[in-house]
Parts: structure tokens; C-alpha cells; sequence
């Protein structure tokens, strides 16, 4: 019920926005082939599903393209997640090895993902591989420097407590610096699966040859502006229902281990 | 008297900043009895927490010795428990929980564990908020749930670095009664560091007077305590004088007011 209310709003905006689309199609008196309605798009996006883009060098359909993004986003995401918060927590409370780690950090941070495609499609191929490293390149920096800087921003106190309890190295990570800086490092976890969406698309545009980027690509050289659309509007949906499920698993994240449910609460 | 409990022997703590060298600690000497409620009191910056945080544990000496029971302390210990100003509860654990955490360490079984940790939860007045997270209690229940997993791993020390120094004065005294009822019930050797002198006369057997710059013990004043003493009573007055004396904080001249009727 209340996903349902939730989704109440987004559903009003996304139906006027439509609309609008379709009254400048109709009367906007542009090309169909370059400016295509959403009667247009919604065909486009039937023969996606069904039989793949017409006239296209794979014949994979929308769905064998989704699947394939989804691995590559599952993977990236999760290994680059996953090694950020390790790295962050072991740099975190090793501050010396972080006063040289930091440069290189900030060395590679400023360059786009994306400005490695091509070194990456050298290096790695053509496939899977560039795709899943472009996410991790977009989603290791943020994390990483977000969960350090929780670490050391953690209040003193809990450090006391951990060695007045005689907590040993291993218990003190597990038992009270993770959850003491998971609802900082989440926040960041959350910006990062936007970000990594966003890269993975950029990454399967030059990098691969299937996946919802690669179609963007296939539709363009097919001059299908229709199905261009149909799949630009699919990556944008995903990248909607992906935030909409992590502040809902934030949410229950939050219930089930209490903190500080005021400053918690978000959006 | 026996051995004696704590023996702080010379104990000095000096930290560099840059080039300039400031001594904290200058060669403080005590001993602590067991059982003995010690309040350290002074102004701030003359070194008191630094003081608890080294019969702690938590401060490396410069030169001296800090021994308990005849064992010099390297390290923090269970059996030397901190109680911290800002509760130091976890945020993420519910007050059981919390409770619980210290006995986890110990090897305590699950069973027994929860029904301590209700049983030290009960006795600190928090009976029916077991299920409350931290940010779901005030400060004085938070304090108290502080309180109870200190007593729940049954620590020979308590370290108290202004334990109330938080909380509103009645919710204060409500709880200065209900520490020193649990001191006196457990036989717990406290010390207590807070800068409310009232607060030092009313709890301890033996109130060390600090000074800063570099801090150091100026003066003990020890209270009688014949049962519990009333904060009004002559015994009290006479102890805060004391205090107030030892602080520079009296005129020893004759009373300067003058009354017109």
C-alpha cells in the first residue's frame, strides 16, 4: 500500500510529461523518423522485446540485452562496493598508509570513468570485462573515501569502549567500527549505485557488443531514433526502480538496527 | 588497612606539540583503598581526566607507575571500567544489547546473559526499556544503562570522567543517590572525576583537589560519612569550605559584608 502511494506522484509526472511528448510530435511538425511520437516508441519497444532491433548485426532481444547489463551492474557493483568498504576500513584505521595511499587516490578520482574505456577495450577486450571495470572505477573512489572518512570521524568513545572491553583487532572491526559508520558508508553506497548505472551504460556504448549501451549505439547506427528512445527510456526506469528499492532496503536497514532513526530518515 | 588497592606513584604525563613541551601530570602520588569513593575535582585543564585515563589505561605515562592490586596497568582491563560523560552506549544495539556487550566478551552463555543484563538493567531503574535503542532513551536513562553494563561484568574499578556532567541537576541527583547506593551495595572502589564541587562532597569518602599548569594534586579533603551525609548539613558546609580554601577560592580575612537593617 504504501509502495503503492510511493509510486503515486512519479506516475502523475511521468503521464504529463507524455502528454506534453505527444502534443509536440503531433504538432510540432517535426521529422516521425528523427522526433518519433510515444505511439512510436511504444512499438519500437515491442519489437525490442520480441524479435531485437530490425536490421541490427545481433539479433538479441531487448531482453538478452538486459540481462547482460544486469550481470555486468551485479558484479561491478557488488565486487567495487564490496573492496571500497574494505579498503576504506583497514585505511581508515590506518591513517599513516592512508597519508600515501590518498595521493594516488586523488590522482586517479579526477579522471572520468569513462576517459578509460579505451585503454580498457586495449587492454581487456571486447566483452564483459570493460563494462564491469568502468562500474568499479565509478563506484570504488566515492565509497572508499566516504567509509574512510567515517572511520575517522567515529567518536572516540567507541574506540574506549572496544579496548576497555578488550575487544581484540577483528572484534572491534566487526562488533563496533562497521556499525558504527554503515549509515554514513550507506548513504555513499546509495549515490554509487546511481553512479555506476550512469557508467555502465557509457562503458557498454563503446566496450561491448550487447548490453542496453550497446544498444543505444546499435539503435543510433541503425538510425532508429524510435528505439533509441524506447531503450534511453528503459535505462532511466531501471536507474528509478534501483533507487526506489535501496531507500526501501535503507529503510528496513534502519528498523531492524535502530540508531538514530530522525537523522536516518532521508527523502 | 591492607595493600593498598590503587597505587598512582609519581606519575607524569608531558605532550609535545611542536617544539613546546606542556607537562600535564607533574608527579602525582596516591594510594585508593579498596571499596574508597575518591572524587578528583579541579578546574578544567588541570589534568583529572588525564589522570582517570591513566589508572585506565588509556594514557601512556611519561615516567611514574600506575599499579592496581600490585600489578603495574598497560593496558585497559574489564576489571577497570570507564564510565564516559557522552555514555558511550552503542548506538545500534538495543539497552539489553548493550548491557550484553560486555558479558559476550566474557564467555557468558546467551541464557544467562540476557537475564543478567535485565537484572543490572532492572537495578539501575530501566525495568520495561530493554527493547529501547539509545537514541530512544534521555540522557539520564542512557546513563543508567551505562551504569548497568559496567555492573553487569562485575569490574574491581569503576572510572567515572563526569558521569552526569550532561544531565539536568535533579535528574543529577537522582543519580549521584543511585551510584552511591550501588557503591556502597557492590563495594566497588570508584573514582570519580567531575567539577561540581557539591557533587564531588556529596559522593566521595575522599575528594583529591586538582591544579593545573602542572596539574597536580594541591589538597585532599576527607568527609566524614557517618551514613549518608545531608547536603545541608554542618559536615558538608565544612567539607565545601575545605574545598573552597584548598582552591584560593575564600578570603581568610573576617566576613567584608556588611548588613544594614
Amino acid at each position: 500500500m504504501r509502495f503503492v502511494l510511493a509510486l503515486k506522484r512519479p506516475l502523475i509526472s511521468f503521464a504529463i510529461v507524455v502528454a506534453i511528448w505527444q502534443l509536440v510530435a503531433t504538432f510540432g511538425g517535426f521529422n516521425p523518423a528523427l522526433f518519433p511520437s510515444p505511439l512510436r516508441v511504444a512499438a519500437a519497444f515491442r519489437e525490442l522485446a520480441t524479435t531485437g532491433l530490425l536490421g541490427s548485426s545481433s539479433d538479441a532481444t531487448l531482453w538478452t540485452h538486459l540481462l547482460s547489463s544486469a550481470r555486468r551492474f551485479i558484479v561491478g557493483y557488488s565486487v567495487s562496493s564490496a573492496a571500497a568498504i574494505l579498503c576504506g576500513l583497514a585505511l581508515g584505521l590506518l591513517p599513516r598508509v592512508f597519508g600515501y595511499v590518498d595521493p594516488i587516490v586523488q590522482l586517479i578520482r579526477p579522471v572520468a570513468p569513462i576517459a578509460w574505456t579505451p585503454f580498457l577495450v586495449l587492454t581487456l577486450g571486447i566483452g564483459d570485462l570493460p563494462a564491469i571495470a568502468i562500474i568499479f572505477i565509478a563506484g570504488f573512489f566515492p565509497t572508499l573515501l566516504a567509509t574512510v572518512a567515517a572511520v575517522r570521524n567515529m567518536p572516540p568513545v567507541y574506540d574506549k569502549v572496544a579496548r576497555n572491553f578488550g575487544l581484540n583487532g577483528w572484534e572491534k572491526l566487526t562488533q563496533i567500527v562497521f556499525p558504527a559508520v554503515f549509515p554514513q558508508i550507506a548513504t555513499s553506497l546509495r549515490q554509487a549505485l546511481g553512479t555506476c548505472w550512469i557508467f555502465l551504460v557509457s562503458g557498454e556504448m563503446v566496450g561491448a557488443s550487447s548490453g542496453l549501451g550497446f544498444l543505444v549505439m546499435d539503435a543510433k547506427n541503425c538510425i532508429r531514433a524510435d528505439a533509441l528512445l524506447a531503450t534511453v527510456i528503459l535505462i532511466g526506469l531501471i536507474g528509478f526502480a534501483l533507487d526506489l528499492l535501496v531507500r526501501s532496503g535503507e529503510r528496513l536497514a534502519i528498523k531492524k538496527w535502530g540508531g538514530d532513526l530522525k537523522s536516518n530518515e532521508r527523502g | 588497612m591492607g595493600e593498598p588497592h590503587i597505587v598512582v606513584d609519581r606519575a607524569t604525563v608531558k605532550r609535545r606539540r611542536g617544539k613546546t613541551e606542556t607537562l600535564i601530570l607533574n608527579e602525582i602520588s596516591f594510594t585508593v583503598e579498596k571499596g574508597e569513593f575518591i572524587c578528583l575535582i579541579g578546574a578544567s585543564g588541570c589534568g583529572k581526566t588525564t589522570l582517570l585515563n591513566a589508572i585506565a589505561g588509556f594514557e601512556k605515562l611519561t615516567s611514574g607507575r600506575v599499579e592496581i592490586d600490585g600489578r603495574p596497568v598497560v593496558k585497559p582491563r574489564i576489571e577497570y571500567l570507564t564510565i564516559f560523560q557522552e555514555y558511550g552506549l552503542l548506538p545500534w544495539l538495543s539497552a539489553l544489547k548493550n548491557v550484553e556487550f560486555g558479558l559476550k566478551k566474557k564467555g557468558v552463555s546467551k541464557k544467562e546473559r540476557e537475564a543478567r543484563a535485565r537484572k543490572c538493567l532492572k537495578d539501575v531503574g530501566l525495568e520495561g526499556f530493554e527493547e529501547r535503542f539509545p537514541a530512544q532513551l534521555s540522557g539520564g536513562q542512557q546513563q543508567r544503562a551505562a551504569i548497568a553494563r559496567a555492573f553487569a561484568v562485575n569490574p574491581e574499578i569503576l572510572l567515572m570522567d563526569e558521569p552526569f556532567g550532561a544531565l539536568d541537576p535533579i535528574t543529577r541527583m537522582k543519580l549521584q543517590d543511585d551510584a552511591l547506593a550501588l557503591a556502597k551495595s557492590e563495594k566497588k572502589t570508584i573514582l570519580f572525576v567531575t567539577h561540581d564541587i557539591e557533587e564531588a562532597i556529596y559522593l566521595a569518602d575522599r575528594i583529591f583537589v586538582l591544579e593545573p599548569n602542572p596539574g597536580r594534586i594541591k589538597g585532599i579533603v576527607k568527609t566524614s560519612k557517618a551514613g549518608a551525609i545531608d547536603r545541608t548539613s554542618d559536615d558538608f558546609i565544612n567539607a565545601r569550605n575545605r574545598v573552597f580554601e584548598i582552591l584560593g577560592l575564600k578570603t581568610t580575612q573576617s566576613d567584608p559584608i556588611e548588613y544594614y537593617i
